[in-house]
């Protein structure tokens, strides 16, 4: 018997992931208004809806938005994303995290035209990495019993499940950004607001990070607002192994936080796990 | 006056503890740290320590006025060596003086442990086998 795609492919439903403890940035990212006047749970829970059939917030059980919800079992994303299938098997979810102020309905809806209910699933790969991005991204019902044994088994990545999923890229590099600090906020309120702009600095590298890029320093002509941004655009570059996390940061030969505004001349120094004594 | 010093020669222990002298002190502590033969199990050849110099002493004395204001010591250096060392030789030297010992103990333990972690200094360590790698400071604090 002869069965069409369109009666076999299953329905989309959309999982907005607000469970988040949003530790280094400091306040909750649900809650944090970039754009449209509207914080940012709202403002992705509309994309959604405009796109998905139904439409769910995954929050803590302590957590109350007024929307339909999915209970987060506070343990990771996957553990949330295993939820959602767990209480609409039938569905196939387009999950999205709260803390990618760069996405909009264009996002979504060039996910939801490249989908393949074949795969399991449909997602963008990073740009800087070429990774498959696993929270704006069609988890399809086949993967519902890999990720319930992955889970089992310990692995709770849920990058690796995506990795014979359909493939896209973004047509923005930055699109895809998550803001997790307060200078990620900076960057992209600046993106959002066009007011980026140029400034020429100097990098000035130690240790590792100087055995990486084979010199002591360069000049950069960049739009980053701050060192953050700066650290972003030369990581992939130089494969350079650490998170900003793991760095402290200098700049004009002062130990800086990662929020500080670049101005013109500065001279940055990312600085790398100590190991004195 | 610099109490925290980062050497590009090797450390003069004899003046520094000189400087530590006061006829108000009673006790003397001091650290040396040596490179050794091994980490993580594996065998290591020599130690190749560089540093974010101007920031490095910024932070070194800084550690140093930290000490002098928690614990009652007279005085308190430490200089820090950089570039190849070979093995046995002295990477970093803490001086303390104070009226009673109690103060220079904890004051020496204080100001390594802190160098340790917070001050931008690395060291690439060569292997008997021809690799190198960076070992970090567990538990840094930043």
């Amino acid at each position: 018997m002869e069965t069409t795609k369109s009666n076999t492919t299953p329905p989309l439903f959309g999982l907005l992931l607000v469970g988040g403890k949003s530790k280094r940035m400091g306040v909750d990212k649900a809650e944090i208004i970039y754009r449209e006047n509207t914080p940012e749970w709202k403002r992705l829970h509309t994309a959604l809806s405009n796109c998905c059939e139904q439409t769910f917030l995954c929050h803590r059980a302590d957590q109350d938005f007024g929307e339909k919800s999915i209970i987060d079992p506070a343990d990771g994303p996957l553990r949330a994303i295993q939820s959602a299938q767990a209480a609409h098997p039938e569905a196939a979810w387009l999950v999205l995290a709260c803390d990618m102020p760069l996405v909009d309905s264009s996002t979504l809806e060039l996910l939801i035209s490249n989908r393949d209910a074949d795969k399991d699933g449909t997602c963008y790969l990073s740009p800087i990495d070429q990774l498959p991005e696993p929270l704006c991204a069609i988890y399809e019902p086949s993967l519902s019993p890999k990720i319930a044994a992955g889970l089992t088994a310990g692995n709770y990545c849920p990058r690796g499940y995506l990795t014979s999923a359909s493939h896209l890229t973004s047509n923005n590099p930055s699109e895809l950004m998550n803001a997790n600090t307060q200078a990620d906020q900076i960057e992209v309120t600046d993106k959002l607001q066009n007011t980026q702009s140029s400034k020429n600095i100097e990098l000035i590298y130690f240790a590792q990070l100087k055995d990486l890029v084979s010199k002591d320093s360069e000049s950069l002509t960049t739009l980053s607002s701050t060192a953050s941004g700066v650290y972003e655009e030369i990581k992939a570059t130089y494969q350079f192994p650490y998170k900003q996390k793991d760095l402290m940061l200098a700049i004009n030969d002062e130990f800086s936080p990662w929020e500080t505004i670049l101005k013109e001349g500065d001279s940055i120094v990312f600085i790398p796990p100590v190991a004195g004594g | 006056m610099s109490f925290f010093q980062i050497s590009e020669k090797e450390i003069d222990i004899v003046s520094i503890r000189k400087e530590t002298l006061t006829s108000h002190a009673g006790g003397f502590c001091s650290f040396e740290g040596w490179v050794r033969n091994h980490h993580d199990g594996k065998a290591v050849d020599s130690l190749e320590y560089s540093s974010y110099q101007i920031l490095a002493e910024k932070e070194g004395n800084r550690i140093i006025a930290e000490a002098k204001k928690s614990f009652a010591i007279d005085h308190a250096f430490c200089t820090h060596r950089v570039g190849h060392l070979a093995i046995g030789d002295m990477a970093v030297y803490v001086a303390v003086s104070s009226a009673h010992r109690d103060a220079a103990f904890e004051a020496c333990r204080f100001i390594i442990d802190e160098i340790k972690s917070r001050v931008p200094i690395w060291k690439k360590e060569h292997y008997s086998d021809g690799k190198t790698d960076w070992p970090s400071c567990q538990g840094c604090k930043h």
